[in-house]
């Protein structure tokens, strides 16, 4: 009997041994919040650049716009001639 | 042999029977077992917890990327905006190309005897003046196009209401998709103009000038002589030579209501013009002053719809543009 409960009781320390190596490397695994960061720190990098980007493009554009918008108009008027001639 | 092997297996199994006899080994494996226990269960919920926070940060990095990915695509956008307003002049080029490709084809087939319809270009000269607007409002009305052979007669400010600026209709032409041709920028028949080819074409050179200076870039390619080629006696084969030296065709018409002459009623001017329309391209001289032509120009383009005409701007590769 006592033989039994010996082996039963090797066995289940074996089995939490296995389980707690295991968590021990979930531990460390999961720990590792640092790979966020540098990723974090690239992405917002990249976007504060996209951010800057956009903005001095969309002061070009403004410009742009007020400069064409009578090149839009008469794209837009030939646009319109060109079907009427097409569909003729 | 035998008796050397039993007695090691009595050995054998009297140290297990020993060492399990003694309690202390058990409760040294016990206490192995309860600590493991307990290290995984704080380990568990440790690990847990670390889990979390892993996938939180993970869900962070994630929505982040998204958000860098939107941004990237609004971005493309902006550029690809930018890029088409960018190349606007290019886009309003080639649209403008294929649309007299395709009225130079229906004049080919016209020209050929292979189609029926009827083609006519209106055609207004000595503008701007202040009456120019009175044109542009019934061409608006009627959604035709036409073709402007301007001159600087007036100047900057109009001959006909020295209180409106002409030059300001020179942009209006383009806006509203009318051609902008060369008239000469004096007109000046009798005073000069045609007393060699170098005042002519020095006329020309100015108006040009002048359509590109006011226009932000215009180029005219289109001709008419002042009185019409016939006006140039013996020096229009020269200027022709010139101007074609210079990218110029050029133009007279084979149809009017009169207007560049002594009229004296709206009747003769309709008379002239409903007589004057017999083939299938017309190309009609009206001038933009013309206070009988302003009177008759919606009876006339009516006219022209009833009888099967499609009216457009005139363009250089026309077949009634000569080279």
């Amino acid at each position: 009997m006592k033989k039994f409960f010996f082996v039963v009781t090797f066995f289940v320390t074996i089995v939490f041994f296995l389980i707690s190596s295991f968590l021990i490397f979930e531990c460390v695994h999961y720990s590792n919040l640092s790979v966020f960061s540098q990723e974090e720190e690239k992405i917002k990098k990249e976007m504060d650049s996209i951010h800057s980007k956009s903005k001095d493009l969309e002061e070009k554009m403004k410009k742009i716009r007020m400069e064409s918008e009578d090149k839009v108009g008469l794209l837009e008027l030939w646009k319109k001639e060109y079907q009427k001639v097409k569909n003729n | 042999m035998e008796k050397r092997v039993s007695k090691s297996k009595k050995q054998l199994n009297h140290k297990t029977t020993k060492f399990l006899h003694s309690s202390h080994s058990f409760y040294y494996l016990l206490f192995f077992m309860i600590l493991f226990i307990g290290i995984s269960i704080l380990l568990y919920f440790h690990a847990s917890s670390l889990k979390k926070q892993y996938s939180t940060r993970e869900m962070e990095i994630s929505e982040l990327k998204k958000q860098l990915k939107k941004e990237k695509k609004e971005y493309q956008v902006l550029v690809d905006d930018y890029h088409k307003y960018q190349n606007l002049d290019s886009s309003i080029e080639d649209i403008k190309k294929n649309y007299f490709k395709k009225i130079k084809e229906m004049e080919d087939a016209i020209i050929r005897g292979e189609s029926d319809k009827k083609i006519a270009y209106l055609t207004f000269d000595d503008g701007p003046y202040y009456n120019t607007y009175r044109i542009f409002d019934i061409l608006d009305q009627y959604d035709v196009k036409a073709t402007f052979f301007t001159t600087n007669i007036n100047g900057e400010y109009c001959y006909d209401n020295k209180s409106e600026n002409c030059w300001i209709r020179y942009p209006e032409y383009l806006k509203k998709g009318h051609t902008i041709a060369n008239h000469t920028y004096t007109h000046a028949i009798f005073r000069g103009l045609y007393n060699s080819t170098d005042s002519f074409m020095d006329a020309v050179v100015k108006q040009e000038d002048l359509v590109k200076e006011l226009t932000g870039g215009y180029v005219t390619n289109i001709l008419r002589f002042p009185g019409g080629s016939p006006t140039a006696k013996n020096l229009k084969d020269p200027i022709i030579e010139r101007l074609r030296e210079r990218g110029y065709g050029w133009v007279d018409w084979n149809a009017k209501d009169g207007d560049g002459g002594r009229l004296d009623s709206r009747e003769q001017a309709w008379d002239i013009f409903t007589s004057s329309i017999d083939e299938n391209i017309e190309v009609i001289l009206f001038h933009d002053y013309n206070g009988i032509t302003t009177e008759i120009l919606p009876d006339a383009i009516d006219y022209l719809k009833n009888n099967g005409y499609q009216m457009f701007p005139l363009f250089y590769e026309s077949n009634m543009i000569h080279k």
